[in-house]
């Protein structure tokens, strides 16, 4: 099974940092990722996103894209601050392919966890998408993107 | 700088052609990966292989995309299982981003060590004709992005 770990798209600044949209463009990077991904037959049976208004958003906006089987789930736990050793317990227990779409550091601490290594070399920006594949081995990484290898390959 | 680090793609058993040139799949991943590299804006200053075929054929068509007009040279010390310190070595005095294409486990080795210090550190699921975009900051390696062929169906 996979599991894809996304960081939410560029959101607006100010007022309350949990109620935080996407900015326009934003949405518009999560939108071209979300696109891209079912162009390229990726699908997903769950999505989860954290307590927080960005990664909700942008979780909607791949699953409106990705068609997944389940009702979008708000997971609480995968905010910036996170507990990640509680989220790998957690991913281990996964038996189908899951997006979670929450925030930095967690994601990119998410990922170093998985892999079971220390340090920060993962370049996670917004809207980053990171595929994840579980073997006999443990975690893999198959690929990493960004919108902006995205949405120059559609202009 | 930034270090793409490329596995050969697809190639012909070693029962068909000992030679190893790249299967008909393989020339169609590296022909859609060409065009993606290009659409994508990536750009290098060195393409460089192993000499084998399979990763000349590769480096060939991917450098056609990122280094039009200048031919891919080959590089000692990309064999499979060659150590990693010749290469190391070669991005501490590079002048500009460079394009290595060569063979597993030598890929994954290489770019586990950049980004861990240990050539075991991180597990990278390469498949043939996988691209993984590293960059360096300062002293410290990160990694940009990892694309294969497959997310180009």
């Amino acid at each position: 099974m996979r599991l894809y770990l996304m960081r939410h798209g560029k959101a607006d600044f100010g007022g309350v940092d949990r109620l935080r949209p996407l900015s326009e463009r934003g949405a518009l990077d999560v939108d071209a990722v979300a696109k891209y991904l079912s162009a390229e037959g990726v699908g997903v049976a769950r999505v989860y996103h954290s307590t927080l208004l960005r990664a909700k958003q942008t979780a909607e906006i791949m699953a409106a894209a990705l068609k997944p089987e389940h009702a979008i789930e708000e997971r609480v736990g995968i905010e910036p601050w996170g507990d990640v050793a509680a989220f790998v317990d957690w991913a281990a227990g996964l038996s189908e392919d899951t997006l979670v779409c929450g925030h930095e550091p967690f994601m990119g601490d998410a990922a170093m966890a998985l892999r079971a290594s220390g340090g920060d070399f993962i370049s996670v920006k917004t809207a980053t998408v990171m595929a994840f594949e579980r073997t006999d081995d443990g975690w893999t990484l198959d690929w990493l993107i960004n919108p902006k290898l995205i949405k120059k390959e559609a202009s | 700088m930034k270090l793409y680090l490329v596995q050969h793609a697809d190639a012909l058993s070693k029962a068909v052609d000992p030679d190893r040139p790249l299967s008909p799949k393989g020339q169609q991943d590296v022909a859609d990966m060409a065009v993606w590299l290009k659409k994508s804006g990536v750009h290098v200053d060195e393409v460089v292989h192993s000499g084998k075929l399979r990763a000349e054929q590769t480096a060939n068509a991917y450098g056609m995309a990122v280094l039009p007009d200048v031919s891919a040279i080959k590089l000692e010390g990309l064999s499979p299982n060659d150590s990693t310190d010749h290469l190391m070595h070669g991005c501490e005095i590079a002048g500009g981003d460079l394009m290595v294409v060569g063979h597993l486990p030598f890929m994954a080795r290489m770019a586990a060590r950049c980004l861990t210090g240990a050539e075991d550190g991180i597990t990278l699921n390469y498949q043939p004709g996988s691209i993984v975009c590293l960059q360096r900051i300062d002293d410290e390696w990160v990694m940009n992005w990892m694309m294969r062929p497959e997310m180009l169906g």
